[in-house]
């Protein structure tokens, strides 16, 4: 059957530290963004996938108000929730914060909706690099939480 | 068939790691009678909690050291249902459906916190609308943590909590009308839905007949149903048959089956907390059956499909339920013969794998070592705001930049807890102004609808809106009405036109005297008890059926043992009891006193009331005394003539006795423990009401009326009671409300005539009253808690009994607004500071400015007033409110 493992590396060195089920980004203060996150997919179960997406589901922080120029793979400059993808491991970008972000929420829980990130793949079966960060507002204050998803087609 | 990668089994003899075929098993060194564990990933190599019934504690298992870690040790008790791990907040959540350490006055059920890093142990605390709600035979929880939501299985109390997890606040309540001992559940974390497994004891499913046939009758079924539960509402979505049954006192015990309980030392039959689980990446629903049917079932949530399969040739009885991730299929665990089994059934062609394990006679539990998210990656931060000069600063107690951060703060706990659900009537206001110089790190807070450029924070409020109801109005209430000529009526009305919406008559005759009504919510029945019979009509919008059951001449042999014709009624109280169903207690003219629940009918006393004349009569009984089941007594408490009391069940015994000698008592109600009695001098001229503490001891609340006496009439909530005060004089009608404190609120208009019924609903701070006339009021407690009254209509014809419903569905009580307008003034209902104008906005949140317009330190009047497109512009509710000095 098809499966889906999370896999999470080391912004610093790229090197790989284990699987994940779920992302913590720690305590930061207002009007600060969180250390980058950076993750891959791995399929098992299939021969290739493809049309990887990300979708945030779920938040209880303001994904994206007002999104602005927005890009073919549905990515926006501003927002809380920064995305970034690349075919290898680009330190550059794990260390600092990230440019491209998650445009809106997915609110029909679809792989076709508007504001899911389309992810690229490295092989038949695993996914880009995906960077992840988060950015709080000045007065963001509590915990957030919510979710991503993640959607593909599979042969 | 492919298995999960790492799995552990609890059992009656330790803790097992298994290997990945379930070829072998292996000893962790963990041994005991272990029945639930949680998996925690709170550092990188998960770990599971597991609990140990002998020894009554919790500890963390890590597998790859392989030893417990002793320093968490959690307290707990036997009677643990259910642990959850929130993996947001590294804490874990324990159920205990009832203290088996508790005395008899405290047997609730508790739901413990533990947070691993401090090692604090706390209850967690569970509140509607602020105020703390117990639960009672509580069964399952589970958490949704990306949501911030607990879900909390009431099922002592007929319902279905949904909490705010950091707060406790319950957001939702479900309870439909037939729901019966929801026992287990599971979540869908990628949408959020529930599914519940509930089960109901008739195949029917009208457990609220009190004469339906006995429980062991061998053809009679017994149904589990599925529940969906979501924000659109709770609907059964699966019905399956089983021919085992549960005792009663598995289903709704009282408070003495739960003593029973704890003194046999019997554990919980229901199905258990790890008998559901949800496939997220299939969308597919597997729970097992019932122990000895060792039945597997999986329906496909999209479709509605369900498949099944019995077990029972490989399994003597089976305990729980998991599944392997990558591959869909389901791990069932159980026990055959001596052994544990570990039965793997494929969820594509439904053909199954047994394994034996010899190291323990029945497995317990079993703990995958598997992400539980499927293809959802919950994220979680914390943010918090930077204290810029904090202890440096802590003698500039004016300092504008700290105490705005605080504030803000403030705000933003609440604005988390506010925005979870539609269904928590808030509305977020803040009151902002133009930018002050000097202050750099206090922006205003991020929020929808938000003007640009920012502005900066000059002063903000936060305002639960607490007469929302007032707003977006509760259903139509139904109330049903019997009339000097004998006839029936249901009667819905309209509160927000102030009008009688329709009039039902019942076109069958109800035989003997209608003596008491009682309309059950959510649904059209009317239960009705004449001389010696109870019936249920069953009313429809459209059509008019009746449906009556002859309870004193019924071939059920236990109403021949119990109620026979010679007993008839000559009054009764008919009440939900919340965990049983209908309730029936009624006296008869021999001076017997009977309850009447479910399918038990127990004679509970056959004392007599001081005072009481005895009457069998064919007519209304002018003054009936009044017998309330009261959950916190777990007994009964009654009114005669002059005096209280309070009759423990199930002996019968009169327990306490309150006198009034020198008065006369004309109506009594419960609530919390709280006896309010309402009582009138001899004359009539004069009345008092007092609230009494759970022992009848002591005044609790004291009011005395002067020319006017309580009518027969009141009600309590939580924190307010409403008195209907007869001035005979006159021949009107005047409403008081009061608190605890003693601060009483009147009406400021009489109503002309004599009160016959009222009724109040606690949730919307509405009461109808019906007169003996056929006119029918409705009373609103304004945000002062005043009475104010408004006529809906007249039946134009004399009342014998009126009994009622205020919320004829309850899912309609709050619905999305479309517009706002907010305004602020000087005065109540004045706008002369701001006036925000029409707001087009769906939001629960609302951003005003209003530049130097209001004075630090100032108490000013919040108006809103709110459109929806059912009911229209609401009218304003008002709030005062005093602007914090920064």
């Amino acid at each position: 059957m098809t499966s889906v493992t999370t896999r999470e590396y080391n912004p610093t060195t790229g090197a790989l530290i284990g699987n994940v089920s779920s992302l913590n980004f720690g305590k930061i203060a207002s009007g600060s963004h969180t250390a980058v996150k950076v993750i891959d997919f791995a399929f098992s179960g299939l021969t290739e996938v493809t049309n990887i997406k990300i979708g945030i589901l779920s938040s209880t922080l303001e994904v994206n108000e007002y999104p602005t120029d927005i890009q073919s793979d549905g990515s926006s400059s501003n927002g809380s929730f920064g995305l970034m993808h690349t075919d290898s491991f680009n330190k550059s970008l794990a260390t600092s914060s990230l440019s491209r972000h998650v445009a809106g929420l997915n609110t029909t829980g679809l792989s076709s909706d508007e504001f899911n990130v389309l992810i690229g793949n490295k092989s038949d079966t695993v996914s880009q690099f995906v960077y992840l960060d988060i950015q709080l507002g000045s007065n963001d204050l509590g915990t957030f939480a919510g979710t991503y998803k993640v959607f593909f087609d599979f042969e | 068939m492919t298995t999960p990668k790492q799995t552990f089994l609890l059992t009656d003899t330790g803790i097992h790691e298994t290997t990945t075929d379930f070829s072998s098993f292996a000893s962790t060194g963990i041994t005991g009678d272990i029945n639930l564990g949680c998996v925690t990933n709170d550092i990188r190599l998960p770990m599971f909690w597991y609990g140990n019934s002998d020894l009554l504690t919790w500890r963390i298992f890590d597998p790859i050291t392989g030893l417990p870690k002793t320093y968490t040790s959690v307290a707990a008790y036997k009677y643990i249902r259910a642990v959850q791990f929130d993996q947001m907040i590294n804490q874990a959540f324990f159920l205990t459906a009832f203290r088996d350490d508790s005395v008899f006055s405290n047997a609730n059920g508790i739901i413990t916190r533990y947070n691993p890093a401090t090692q604090i142990e706390s209850e967690f605390v569970i509140k509607i609308k602020g105020v703390t709600t117990s639960i009672f035979y509580a069964l399952d929880i589970k958490v949704d943590p990306s949501r911030r939501n607990i879900w909390i299985l009431d099922a002592g109390n007929n319902r279905i909590l949904r909490c705010n997890v950091d707060t406790g606040e319950v957001n939702r309540i479900f309870s439909p009308s037939k729901m019966v001992a929801p026992c287990s559940m599971t979540i869908d974390l990628s949408s959020g839905d529930a599914y519940i497994r509930c089960l109901n004891s008739t195949a029917d499913g009208d457990s609220e007949s009190s004469s339906s046939s006995s429980i062991s009758s061998s053809d009679q079924l017994f149904l589990e149903t599925i529940y969906k539960a979501n924000d659109d509402g709770i609907t059964p979505i699966v019905e399956t048959n089983s021919t085992i049954q549960y005792d009663n006192k598995w289903l709704s015990p009282s408070l003495s089956d739960i003593e029973d309980i704890i003194s046999t030392g019997d554990p919980i039959p229901l199905p258990a907390s790890d008998s559901m689980k949800f496939d997220q990446l299939r969308g597919k629903l597997w729970w097992i059956s019932k122990s000895s049917e060792s039945i597997v079932f999986v329906v496909d949530v999209n479709t509605l499909v369900m498949n099944s399969i019995s077990l029972l040739p490989s399994l003597d009885s089976i305990s729980t339920i998991n599944l392997d991730r990558d591959s869909g299929n389901a791990i069932v665990c159980g026990s055959y013969g001596s052994s544990g089994r570990i039965v793997v059934v494929d969820q594509t062609f439904f053909t199954y794998t047994t394994y034996l394990c010899h190291d323990c006679s029945s497995i317990n539990n079993i703990i995958v070592m598997e992400p539980e998210f499927g293809n959802c990656l919950p994220f979680y931060v914390t943010g918090y705001a930077e204290q810029t000069n904090t202890e440096s600063s802590s003698s500039e107690t004016s300092n504008p930049v700290n105490v705005c951060t605080i504030n803000n703060a403030l705000i933003a706990e609440e604005e988390t807890a506010s925005t979870i659900t539609t269904h928590t009537p808030y509305i977020d206001v803040r009151v902002w102004g133009a930018e002050s110089s000097g202050i750099s790190s206090t922006k205003v807070w991020t929020s929808k609808n938000r003007p640009s450029p920012d502005r900066f924070v000059e002063n903000a409020f936060y305002t639960p809106l607490f007469s929302w109801s007032s707003i977006v109005k509760a259903g139509k209430p139904v109330i049903a009405i019997a009339t000097e000529n004998g006839d029936l009526l249901k009667i819905q009305l309209d509160i927000e036109q102030s009008s009688i919406l329709e009039i039902g008559k019942c076109s069958q005759p109800v035989d003997g005297a209608i003596i008491g009504l009682s309309v059950s919510n959510g649904n059209s029945n009317v239960y009705v008890s004449g001389q010696g019979s109870i019936a249920r009509i069953n009313f429809d919008p459209t059509t008019v059926e009746a449906d009556t059951e002859e309870s004193s001449s019924s071939s059920s042999s236990q109403s021949d043992e119990n109620m026979n014709s010679n007993n008839l009624l000559v009054s009764q109280k008919i009440t939900d009891t919340g965990i049983g169903g209908l309730s029936v207690q009624f006296h008869t003219i021999s001076n017997e006193i009977f309850s009447v629940s479910g399918q038990d009918c127990t004679l509970i006393s056959s004392k007599g009331l001081d005072g009481w004349e005895a009457k069998a009569t064919y007519g209304p009984v002018p003054n009936p005394f009044k017998a309330i089941w009261s959950k916190q007594h777990n007994g009964v408490v009654m009114a005669g003539k002059y005096s209280v009391h309070l009759v423990k069940i199930p002996t019968g015994t009169i327990q306490v006795t309150y006198g009034v000698p020198d008065y006369q008592i004309s109506d009594i109600c419960v609530k919390n423990g709280k006896i309010g009695i309402a009582v009138s001098s001899f004359d009539g001229e004069n009345g008092l009401f007092k609230v009494l503490d759970a022992n009848l001891v002591s005044n609790l609340l004291f009011y005395k009326s002067s020319g006017e006496s309580p009518s027969g009439s009141c009600f309590m909530s939580d924190t307010t009671v409403l008195i209907a005060l007869d001035n005979y004089e006159a021949n009107s009608t005047r409403f008081v409300s009061a608190n605890f404190s003693g601060l009483v609120q009147e009406s400021s208009i009489s109503i002309e005539g004599q009160i016959k019924s009222l009724f109040f609903d606690e949730n919307f701070d509405i009461a109808i009253a019906v007169f003996s006339s056929g006119k029918i009021i409705s009373i609103r407690l304004d945000d002062s808690k005043i009475p104010i009254i408004t006529t809906l209509g007249d039946l134009n014809q004399e009342i014998s009994f009126a009994g009622g419903s205020l919320l004829s569905n309850q899912e309609d009580k709050i619905s999305t607004q479309k517009k706002i307008r907010v305004f602020v003034g000087s005065s109540n209902g004045t706008n002369d500071r701001w006036d925000s104008g029409e707001i087009e906005t769906e939001s629960q949140e609302v951003l005003y400015g209003g530049g130097d317009n209001l004075s630090p330190g100032e108490a000013y009047w919040l108006s809103i007033s709110i459109m929806d497109e059912t009911y229209g512009w609401s009218e304003p509710t008002s709030r005062l409110f005093t602007v914090p000095i920064m």
